[in-house]
């Protein structure tokens, strides 16, 4: 599925944690059951992703159709408080 | 705790090319670059030392964005050097206000890209709604953002205003003052010469609002906007200047309507 919706997650070779960061996106996607696109970039290697997106911090998740971005890692409440808007957001387009 | 591993080494590989950067700079001895702000460069003997990262420290209001933009302005127009503007907070408009009273035609220096502003502001990252979890982070993002452009734009003067802000909105203080070094050890690599602002707040006695910022820098310069009687008056004092003697007290400081004038 490739909807409006997608994920962005900025890294970097030194972003402490990264593993715990992927974790909770894709348990909280897999709570939900949302099928979002989940891209990683890493600034390091792709600094102009990072001018283009205005990143100051890895890491940065944007929530890609919703304009929101998480600066920092959130817990998995926080990103599944935003991801069920997204799920919302999705159910009414089918009904639309 | 630190975490060993990947992200640790990619610190001290960081840490390490800095060490040999700082030890190369011992081994020459610093060429000097002026500012070109009027009266400047004499209170420091000379100018700043070029690749150095200075802090330019002073409460709101008394004239840090107006050096530092006048510091990148006397670099193109004077001295062919291209400059960076980055601007942490949202008041790039406001900075480009100041100018249009300076008759500093600004708009031609960017054309030429002579100069370059850039709004890196995190809270109003075009006009995201966000959250904030500053546990554990990286500036790599400000540090990638400013490396592609030092890089590509051949950037010798850098601004980075203000610093003060990354402290407050990411609360980890020994963190960010981490990732500012990294920052400043990056900027002396490319020779560009750098003045990162704090803005400190009145009646405190601390010079920089953090208390820490002081130390990773090679100068500290204060700016001063005093109540006299019923009037203020402008200052600045030169609080801090690696490997160059320089004038120990307060001067008097005006700005005009050509930018700013040190005078007596
Ligand atoms: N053309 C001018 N002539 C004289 N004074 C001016 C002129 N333009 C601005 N000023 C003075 O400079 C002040 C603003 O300076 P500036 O924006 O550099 O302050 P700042 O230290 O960066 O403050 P902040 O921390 O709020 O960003 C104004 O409040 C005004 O007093
Ligand atoms: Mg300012």
């Amino acid at each position: 599925m490739s909807g409006r919706f997608k994920i962005i997650i900025f890294k970097s070779d030194r972003t402490p944690r990264y593993s715990q960061v992927i974790k909770t996106v894709r348990s909280s996607l897999e709570k939900l059951g949302l099928n979002l696109d989940v891209e990683e970039v890493d600034v390091s290697k792709n600094p102009e992703a990072a001018v283009r997106s205005g990143v100051v911090s890895t890491p940065t998740i944007d929530i890609v159709g919703l304009n929101w971005r998480f600066i920092g890692l959130p817990t998995e409440d926080e990103l599944m408080a935003i991801l069920e808007s997204v799920k919302e957001e999705e159910r009414r387009g089918e009904e639309g | 705790m630190v975490k060993r591993g990947k992200s640790s080494s990619g610190f001290m590989a960081e840490l390490k090319e800095r060490i040999i950067a700082e030890a190369r700079a011992l081994e020459a001895p610093g060429e000097r670059m002026l500012t070109g702000i009027r009266g400047f460069d004499e209170l420091v003997r000379g100018g700043l030392f070029r690749g150095a990262t200075y802090l330019l420290s002073g409460v709101s209001g008394a004239g840090k964005s107006i050096f530092c933009l006048e510091f990148l302005y006397r670099g193109a127009t004077e001295y062919g050097e291209p400059g960076l503007y980055v601007s942490l907070e949202e008041h790039l408009d406001s900075i480009l206000r100041n100018a249009r009273n300076f008759r500093w035609n600004l708009k031609s220096l960017i054309d030429q890209q002579m100069l370059i502003l850039l709004d890196l502001s995190v809270v109003a990252v075009g006009e995201k709604a966000m959250s904030l979890n500053t546990d554990a982070f990286t500036l790599d993002g400000l540090y990638a953002t400013i490396e592609t452009v030092v890089r590509e734009g051949g950037i010798k003067r850098v601004v980075l205003d203000p610093v003060s802000v990354l402290f407050l909105q990411y609360g980890n203080v020994g963190v960010v003052r981490r990732e500012l070094n990294v920052i400043s050890g990056m900027l002396k690599r490319h020779g560009c010469t750098s003045i990162f602002v704090t803005e400190t707040e009145y009646g405190k006695p601390s010079i920089t609002r953090f208390g820490v910022e002081e130390f990773m820098a090679d100068g500290v310069f204060l700016l001063y906007w005093e109540p006299e009687g019923d009037k203020r008056s402008r200052y600045i004092e030169i609080y801090k200047m690696r490997g160059s003697p320089h004038y120990e007290g307060k001067k008097r400081l005006a700005i005009t309507d050509n930018g700013i004038v040190i005078l007596y």
